[in-house]
């Protein structure tokens, strides 16, 4: 399950008239993964998602879905949500899920199911034209739950929701992934892609930054801080042990930057083994924010 | 089809502003029908300029050139139905959800064809009871007009169809087809045929249907053609469906290649 891949992006590129909104992106996403895109307003992940459910025509490169050529019936397995809600104004909840489920051949028997999960139960009778925004976009998530698909395709699925309903959706995410459902969402809300996902890809300006595991992406960013009484002392040992990549002293302790990753237990030993007692040491990784400045501010 | 239709039937099926226009259409051509044959039969001098135009045979040329009148209605309804879909962005959502957009086209071409079969029906019908209720001529002459009417149902809805493709707002939309459908080409004609060449107004694409079906503006055409004979039936329909080939083919590439 985790060699295949659900969706292989190869060299896209999409231009809008001279703005180039997408360079030679590619990568791929595995098989059940929770996979992030994350990426400033701008950076070409609605583009990129537009392009893969055949909406936008990208001017090169190709892309597949479930390992096959691309046909149609494969957007009947994925369910998604496209930057803005777009349903039948005219129509009510309901009937805006039976034309989904109408096209998708799938899904009827799975409206209750789907506005339930939604909150919106209720109000399924309504006219869309009378929905706050939020409740738009918790039709528009209801609407890619339809059927049940083995994909699903968010595009900033917690746009114009409510603190509570934000973390539903998180966690309505987390447990999809759980089960299996392979979850690709764009976002330019880095708390939320570190919270759900275990893949990321990083768009900035039409090109692609890096992509891989979480794990990955952040492995070697790894950073411990370590505290002594006698702070110069430990310095001098920091300084002698080999793979250090830079010493950055911080409220009282040090920060320090590992080539290779070294565990807590390691440097622990080794300080002792020297004479000096730790009074401070932990592990932090770097968060993705801070990971994500540094990759799009140069 | 049958499935894409079908979808495209829960669309309308509870979409008021579908079923006021259709509804109109439906009572206007009868209506309309009803109006002129008074005119016509309790005026004595009308009466005897164009005898009786509403019994067999005359009545299917009559009938279609009333109903002529009303079909613009059919297309601001078609009009509506596909720039909806545009500002409701729920022609991406088609696609996203798995139609390819040959299946989305398709099932647009398929609206355009039955609601040109639904008013062809219609003028039919009413053609019918009118020539019933009014003598004894033979019915079976001239329903070549029922296939003049047929064309030109498509020609009208066809214009309808491109503008709702290519113009993102409704209200533009509809100002452009009926100012051109009531006046615009009526100018354009005019001009083309007394100032440019004769006959040269058959050309366009709706005035080369509304020369096919004369009505009871027979009469006038018979007066201005004197000396000047006017294209054929046959070279009418060639042009006609010429533009209806046009239209139809400029909407799907535009649905086939843009992004929408």
């Amino acid at each position: 399950m985790e060699n295949t891949q659900i969706l292989s992006l190869h060299q896209i590129y999409k231009n809008y008239g001279p703005i180039q909104a997408l360079k030679g992106v590619s990568f791929e996403v595995p098989a059940g993964s929770v996979f992030g895109i994350l990426g400033p307003n701008g950076s070409g992940k609605t583009t990129l998602l537009g392009i893969i459910m055949d909406v936008l025509k990208a001017n090169s490169g190709t892309y597949s879905w479930f390992g096959q050529s691309v046909h149609h019936d494969q957007r009947k397995r994925i369910g998604s949500l496209l930057e803005t809600p777009n349903f039948y104004h005219y129509y009510s909840a309901v009937r805006n899920l039976q034309i989904t489920a109408a096209i998708k051949g799938r899904g009827a028997d799975d409206i209750e199911r789907v506005l339930r999960i939604a909150n919106l139960w209720e109000r399924k009778d309504s006219k869309f034209s009378t929905f706050s925004l939020g409740m738009k976009q918790r039709l528009a998530i209801a609407n890619a739950l339809l059927g049940k698909p083995e994909v699903l395709l968010l595009d900033e699925p917690t746009n114009g929701l409510d603190p509570a309903g934000i973390a539903e959706i998180r966690e309505l995410i987390r447990q999809l992934g759980e089960t299996g459902t392979t979850v690709i969402m764009a976002s330019h809300m880095l708390d939320e892609v570190e919270k759900v996902c275990n893949h990321v890809a990083i768009l900035k300006k039409g090109d692609l930054i890096t992509t891989g595991h979480v794990d990955e992406v952040l492995a070697n960013e790894d950073m411990v801080e370590i505290g002594a009484t006698d702070l110069a002392r430990l310095e001098g040992v920091l300084n002698a042990l080999p793979g250090v990549k830079s010493i950055r002293r911080h409220n009282g302790a040090f920060q320090v930057m590992f080539t290779d990753s070294k565990t807590a237990e390691q440097l622990n030993k080794h300080c002792f083994e020297q004479g000096i007692t730790l009074n401070y040491l932990a592990t932090k990784r770097k968060s993705l924010e801070a990971r994500f400045m540094e990759l799009t501010n140069n | 089809m049958i499935q894409l239709l079908n979808i495209e039937w829960m669309k309308v099926k509870a979409y008021r502003t579908f079923w006021i226009l259709t509804i109109l259409f439906f009572v206007g051509v009868p209506l309309l029908n009803i109006a002129i044959e008074s005119f016509v039969s309790q005026t004595k001098e009308v009466s005897l300029l164009l005898g009786s135009p509403f019994a067999f045979p005359r009545v299917w040329d009559t009938t279609a050139w009333v109903a002529s009148m009303v079909t613009p209605v059919m297309g601001i309804m078609l009009i509506i139905f596909l720039t909806n879909e545009n500002n409701f962005r729920t022609v991406r959502q088609n696609i996203i959800d798995g139609w390819s957009r040959d299946q989305y086209i398709a099932a647009k071409f398929g609206v355009l064809i039955t609601t040109t079969l639904f008013i062809t029906l219609l003028i039919v019908v009413t053609a019918f009871l009118f020539g019933l209720k009014n003598g004894t001529g033979d019915a079976s002459e001239n329903t070549i007009y029922i296939f003049y009417a047929l064309i030109q149902s498509l020609a009208y809805l066809s214009l309808a169809f491109f503008l709702g493709v290519f113009m993102k707002r409704a209200g533009i939309a509809i100002a452009i087809y009926i100012m051109y459908a009531y006046v615009g080409e009526f100018v354009i004609a005019g001009l083309l045929d007394y100032k440019v060449l004769r006959h040269l107004g058959s050309f366009l694409p709706l005035e080369s249907t509304d020369r096919l079906i004369p009505g009871l503006s027979n009469f006038a055409r018979k007066l201005a053609q004197q000396g000047h004979t006017p294209p054929s039936n046959t070279q009418y329909v060639l042009i006609a469906l010429f533009y209806i080939a046009l239209f139809n083919f400029l909407s799907w590439r535009k649905i086939k290649k843009a992004d929408l």
